[in-house]
């Protein structure tokens, strides 16, 4: 029997159409229902000079159907002792290195206890030019209800530890469930538009943005937690924050904590209260303030 | 003789969470909250462990001390359901307003805290939550005392019908 060529042709066709299509069915279902569609931060964080000097970060989604609620999530992570890849090595490294994993471990079993786990999340970076593997520990999730709100953005409620290659930790980062540590120095402004509708906060300081009828940033949405309820598809959502980007407005100890090369930003979006894990953005970004020693 | 042995394995299996139960925890910050001077961050490490190896020692009290690095964990560990007391020992004007109002917040709720050195006796938490021996606090001054320079506290019995005052000289 001669089967005519076009006919095979025809056919090889539909299968690949037919194959694609599934493929972005099964995409479509496996994929989170919103979309981020802009997303933006310093690439050199903390090195400002002027008064006017702040550091933006924006985040903006679209609803592709009806959602009951969206939250977005922010933390802030910062390297702490001991970096393992630091050239000269101190002494007492490895001994550092057990007392974070010990620390992380103690907070872990806390929290088992209480029947809760930190929601683990697994992203890959690029540190220095380099890949690299974080793995992000955060606490606040579970513990946040239980915290008073006034302090968010000064409990260590995120740790992440840094895999290289091979997957040995190469340093350890601690943050916060805020918008940026300490709140009341830092959040110059934060802007939160859904499709037309704006609401802004602005500092103490900003007169002529609180005669605008813009409200106090300390009233912005607690733990660096902003919900939303009842979205519409096609809804876009944006949030703007800006973050006081001049060391010398800090306290010199938090300034001297800062030593690491490297800050972490985070931005974790939950749909009906679920992690969408497909769209946890990891930022990583230099520390302008850093000084070689 | 059957019944015994099974009412004693019911009463032993009700019994087990509670024997198996987590002991309370007991968050310990010792620190300065300022710049430190070479050596000092070690001397109150040093203070810290000690506090906990005698909390660890005496196991009449069944608590688990967790020596913690900065003000923000301090704060953070009081929230814990585990926690039966903190103990801070820092410089009362390096703890920022919002963990103050936390502080104040979860000792609302239940959680014990006592503090050592200038948190106990200077600032709002002297005042709000820590009062030492007495119902109310007032901020250091400077005095002489025995001929040398030290830091005197005023406390005032407020209230002299609270139970805590009992016993206290006028």
């Amino acid at each position: 029997m001669k089967v005519e060529k076009r006919l095979i042709g025809v056919l090889v066709m539909s299968l690949i159409v037919g194959s694609l299509i599934s493929l972005y069915l099964i995409k479509e279902k496996i994929e989170t229902p919103i979309n981020v569609i802009d997303q933006s931060f310093p690439l050199k964080a903390l090195a400002g000079t002027s008064e006017l000097d702040q550091d933006k970060y924006s985040v903006a989604f679209i609803c592709r159907e009806a959602l009951k609620q969206v939250a977005v999530s922010f933390s802030y992570l910062m390297p702490v002792r001991p970096n393992l890849t630091e050239p000269s090595p101190k002494v007492d490294d490895a001994e550092k290195a057990g007392e974070k994993i010990e620390q992380i471990s103690e907070k872990f079993a806390l929290m088992q206890d209480l029947g809760y786990a930190p929601e683990v999340t697994v992203s890959d970076v690029q540190i220095g030019g380099e890949k690299r593997t974080i793995v992000v520990y955060d606490f606040g999730v579970a513990l946040n209800p239980a915290l008073p709100a006034s302090g968010s953005s000064y409990y260590a409620t995120v740790y992440a530890v840094v895999l290289n290659k091979s997957k040995m930790i190469e340093g350890f980062y601690e943050g916060v469930s805020d918008y940026f540590f300490m709140r009341e120095l830092s959040l110059r402004g934060l802007e939160i538009t859904v499709n037309t509708n704006k609401t802004t906060y602005v500092s103490a300081d900003d007169k002529a943005g609180l005669a605008a009828g813009a409200l106090l940033a300390a009233k912005a949405p607690a733990q660096g937690r902003i919900a939303f309820s009842d979205l519409a598809r096609n809804d876009r959502v944006s949030i703007i924050y800006r973050i006081n980007s001049r060391y010398d407005v800090y306290p010199k100890l938090f300034a001297k904590q800062l030593y690491g090369k490297y800050l972490v930003h985070m931005v974790k979006f939950e749909i009906d209260g679920e992690l969408a894990r497909d769209k946890v953005l990891v930022h990583v970004i230099e520390n302008g303030g850093y000084v070689e020693v | 003789m059957a019944r015994i042995r099974s009412m004693a394995l019911i009463v032993f299996v009700l019994c087990l969470p509670f024997a198996l139960a987590e002991e309370g925890i007991v968050p310990i910050l010792c620190a300065n909250g300022y710049q430190q001077l070479p050596g000092e961050s070690a001397i109150f490490r040093a203070y810290a462990s000690a506090l906990a190896e005698i909390i660890q020692n005496d196991t009449t009290l069944g608590l688990k001390p967790v020596v913690v690095g900065s003000l923000g964990e301090f704060v953070e560990y009081l929230a814990f359901p585990q926690t039966y007391v903190g103990i801070i020992s820092f410089y009362a004007a390096s703890i920022p307003t919002e963990l103050q109002a936390a502080m104040i917040e979860l000792f609302g709720r239940g959680v014990g805290l006592i503090g050592m050195n200038e948190v106990a006796f200077a600032g709002n938490l002297s005042r709000s939550i820590l009062p030492v021996f007495a119902n109310a606090t007032s901020e250091g001054r400077l005095t002489i005392v025995g001929g040398k320079i030290a830091m005197g506290h005023t406390y005032v019995k407020s209230d002299p019908t609270h139970p805590v005052a009992a016993g206290l000289s006028d």
